[in-house]
């Protein structure tokens, strides 16, 4: 799709399945933990957010990749992290000397972060391994299970709960997700090669 | 068509197989493409056909796990036999199936539909394990929010000739799922094998108005109580002949609370993940999609069955989902047992016994099911 | 859709390596489709067609065979640097072909059987596959391959997409046809279960058990299918043969035959 040219044509289907929830989570404090690609599928949220910044408590952007090389929309982020009604917090697992950022996994930003878990919605999106780490630290500073949700990816081709792709366990990631709450779906979630 | 099923409101008659003839005749003179069982291959087969002698006529089977015989049957009876390898899901949703095509026209893009016309079709000889697994089906295609067109269009234009068995396969398990071996539903006639030291006579109830047209028009006699009592009998005695079993009772939440038992471990050392069991089943209708070109960049998107024994099935970006072969028969049985509850509110399985005969090593849905039911009883 | 648009066509290569050329017939083979495939694509080396020899470096480069001499094993590294694009086609050239038997006894002995004067023969101890020298982009299984898979391949590559070749089991292209399994209606000893499909169930359509000509599918459980021929009163010998033939050389299929040794 990269090299399309401005007049072809693309198909599209759709929209299929659940969005985050922004509108559940106003009034509340928003913690946005993205990891390497994952942060995309956050962006419309985010900006949702920005967009309607008064009906929102603390709003927080954590984010973890690989390397300094792999941080997605690099100079968005530069320009967020100047803006005082947000915090922004990047973190990647190896770097050279000229990084001056955080170095490690993600889950290491949010013992730091600053919101009120008993009022937080969280939303995850990136490596499963990712989000399960990242969903028990958010689960230690309590915040309350229901309040955090997170996408699953899986091999689609219909994405109306046919063809069985992205079936996991009585779940469809197309029909009944992509967005899952988090205490919906921990048993599942935690079941290996489900 | 309404289906009222066995109440009494449609008629019954006793016919000689002249009569079967007859219908076959008159279906073929309605325009039907009339499609039933055959022997091919050593097997029975569905496949067109034009008279009672097209059907597999004197044979009877015996199956077991991983095993399937034809054997000479004493009497020339047409249908004492039960379910072969293919079901009916290979005519009502082809295995493939083009979806639409894209031409182009300079610098424009023509899609077109991949539907191709297709002559209305008489299913003769469904057993009734075969009616609930299209009933099933029903639900998932034409009755659930997203409509499958070739479906609803084959479907609506189908003319069903049930057949009540009258011996139940060592795979059988149809009473387990309440799925059989009487076809209460679902049918426009229903036909009954009476074999009896006079001869071999068909007991033949309409279950449709359309049903009740056609009977009107085939030669037979009014039946009367002895006749129905030699159906009762017959069926009493198929479901005595049955063998396996399958216990439904609570049987959802006790696959989904075990997803990490050890029988998934021990079949999936035995099982071949070679998606036979999944490709037989008369409700498994998983499919994957794929896209084509040829040389002048006409594009083709094609459906073709798939199965969640495949590795590719459960492939996303960076690997797959289920690499070993006991998560992807727990994804096969679960679902089939389980989480088709969830998603349909029936089980997916009818107990037709397909997947335990066509395995080629003999994996047991009822066996396996069995064991975690046991297990757990005693632990 | 960034299909025939382009200047100049595509450079395709042929090479040949230990092998019976049955695999490069197939695009011979092609009939119908080769006249407009070559308006597509410029064939610049391909000595079974043409004494031609175009210079590399190629678009698309296919690779018949298998690797069993020093010179071959040196040749192929020089194909690869000439190739953007290298897929090997054939049992040959993805497991190390029939010729892989060798592997399994001693090569010394076998060419002083077969030639008067074996000091002139210089061959390796083993046949190998040549993913187990260059990098290899994309495989085609069989012997010989499906001439339909191999213009899909072509067709996938011309056109920048994914070829669809799918690396299940034969069983399922089998039931897909709605023809009857051999190995439980007729007890013939199959190959299916664990076979990679691309042939369509060939043999099962004449009432045949499956060869195994396009190697193990994807996580193929021998262990399983041998012991249930075992169970159908195949002899050891016999299943040792079964998958000690045109993919003797692939790893799960020479594991399997060397159980039953």
């Amino acid at each position: 799709m990269a090299r399309m040219k401005a007049g072809e044509i693309i198909g599209i289907r759709g929209p299929f399945g659940t969005p985050w929830p922004v509108q559940e989570a106003e009034g509340n404090d928003l913690v946005i933990i993205g990891g390497g690609i994952g942060l995309a599928p956050l962006r419309p949220a985010l900006y949702y957010t920005l967009a309607n910044r008064s009906r929102f408590g603390k709003v927080v952007l954590l984010y973890g990749t690989r390397t300094p090389q792999d941080i997605l929309y690099r100079k968005e982020l530069e320009a967020l992290r100047a803006r005082f009604d947000l915090d922004v917090d990047v973190t990647v697992d190896r770097a050279g000397s000229d990084w001056h950022g955080d170095v490690g996994v993600v889950t290491r930003l949010i013992p730091k972060a600053s919101f009120d878990p008993a009022s937080t919605f969280a939303f995850i999106c990136g490596p499963e391994v990712m989000m399960r780490f990242t969903a028990m630290a958010l689960q230690k500073r309590e915040v309350p299970l229901q309040n955090i949700y997170l996408t699953m990816e899986r091999n689609m081709k219909c994405a109306i709960g046919l063809c069985g792709h992205c079936q996991m366990g009585p779940l469809f990631v197309c029909k009944d997700g992509p967005v899952f709450r988090y205490d919906r779906i921990r048993d599942i979630f935690t079941t290996r090669e489900i | 068509m309404s289906r009222p099923g066995m109440d009494g409101q449609f008629g019954r008659v006793v016919m000689a197989r002249d009569g079967i003839d007859a219908l076959i005749r008159l279906l073929d003179r309605q325009g039907f493409r009339v499609l039933g069982p055959t022997v091919k291959d050593a097997a029975v087969a569905l496949a067109e056909i034009s008279s009672t002698t097209d059907l597999p006529v004197g044979w009877t089977d015996a199956q077991d796990a991983a095993s399937y015989r034809l054997v000479k049957h004493e009497r020339e009876t047409l249908f004492h036999y039960t379910v072969g390898a293919q079901s009916w899901k290979q005519f009502l949703y082809p295995s493939r199936t083009c979806l639409w095509r894209a031409r182009r026209a300079g610098t424009e893009l023509r899609i077109e539909s991949g539907a191709s016309p297709e002559q209305k079709m008489a299913l003769f000889g469904v057993r009734s394990c075969d009616l609930h697994a299209i009933g099933i089906h029903d639900r998932v295609f034409a009755e659930g929010s997203y409509r499958d067109p070739g479906y609803v269009r084959r479907r609506s234009n189908m003319f069903v000739v049930a057949v009540n068995c009258s011996k139940a396969g060592a795979t059988c398990f149809c009473t387990s799922m309440s799925t059989g071996p009487r076809a209460t539903d679902g049918f426009d006639l229903c036909l009954t094998e009476l074999t009896s030291p006079d001869g071999i006579t068909y007991f033949v109830e309409a279950g449709s108005s359309y049903g009740q047209e056609m009977l009107a028009q085939l030669p037979s006699r009014t039946a009367n109580e002895p006749d129905v009592s030699s159906v009762n009998v017959m069926i009493t005695g198929t479901i005595r002949q049955m063998k396996r079993s399958l216990e439904t009772a609570e049987l959802k939440p006790l696959l989904q609370k075990n997803a990490e038992h050890r029988q998934w471990l021990d079949v999936g050392k035995r099982c071949l993940n070679c998606a036979n069991c999944t490709m037989v089943c008369p409700t498994c209708f998983c499919v994957t999609v794929e896209d084509t070109t040829d040389l002048s960049g006409n594009a083709e998107r094609r459906r073709a069955w798939d199965s969640c024994f495949t590795l590719d099935y459960s492939y996303i970006h960076g690997g797959h989902i289920r690499t070993s072969p006991q998560a992807r028969y727990r994804q096969w049985l679960t679902h089939k047992l389980a989480s088709w509850h969830d998603q349909f509110g029936s089980s997916g399985c009818v107990g037709c016994g397909r997947c335990i005969t066509w395995c080629p090593v003999g994996i047991d849905i009822t066996a396996e099911a069995g064991a975690i039911r046991k297990s757990v009883k005693i632990g | 859709m960034g299909a025939p648009a382009r200047k100049q066509k595509p450079k395709v290569a042929v090479f040949k390596f230990a092998s019976c050329d049955g695999c490069q017939l197939s695009l011979l083979d092609c009939e119908d489709e080769l006249l407009p495939l070559v308006g597509h694509i410029e064939i610049a080396n391909f000595l079974e067609a043409s004494r031609a020899v175009g210079k590399g470096p190629y678009d698309i480069t296919l690779v018949e065979g298998s690797i069993t001499t020093p010179h071959d094993a040196e040749r192929i590294h020089k194909i690869r640097r000439q190739s953007k694009l290298l897929i090997c086609i054939g049992a040959c050239a993805t497991a190390g072909g029939i010729q892989a038997l060798r592997n399994f006894g001693d090569v010394k002995q076998f060419t002083s059987y077969v030639y008067a004067s074996p000091q002139y023969i210089e061959t390796l101890k083993k046949s190998t596959p040549i993913s187990d020298h260059v990098k290899v982009d994309y495989e085609l299984r069989g012997c010989p391959i499906s001439k339909a898979q191999l213009i899909e391949t072509l067709l996938a590559f011309l056109h920048g997409r994914k070829p669809v070749t799918p690396p299940h089991s034969v069983c399922t292209e089998c039931k897909r046809r709605g023809l009857t399994c051999v190995m439980v209606a007729h007890g013939t000893p199959c190959l299916g279960p664990v076979t990679h499909a691309g042939c369509n169930a060939l043999c099962p359509s004449y009432l045949r058990g499956c060869f195994g000509c396009f190697g193990p599918k994807e996580t193929p459980n021998a262990d399983a299918l041998g012991e249930q021929w075992i169970r159908m009163g195949v002899s050891d010998e016999n299943v040792l043969r079964a998958f000690r033939s045109f993919n003797a050389g692939a790893d799960v299929f020479r594991k399997e035959s060397e159980s039953h040794e």
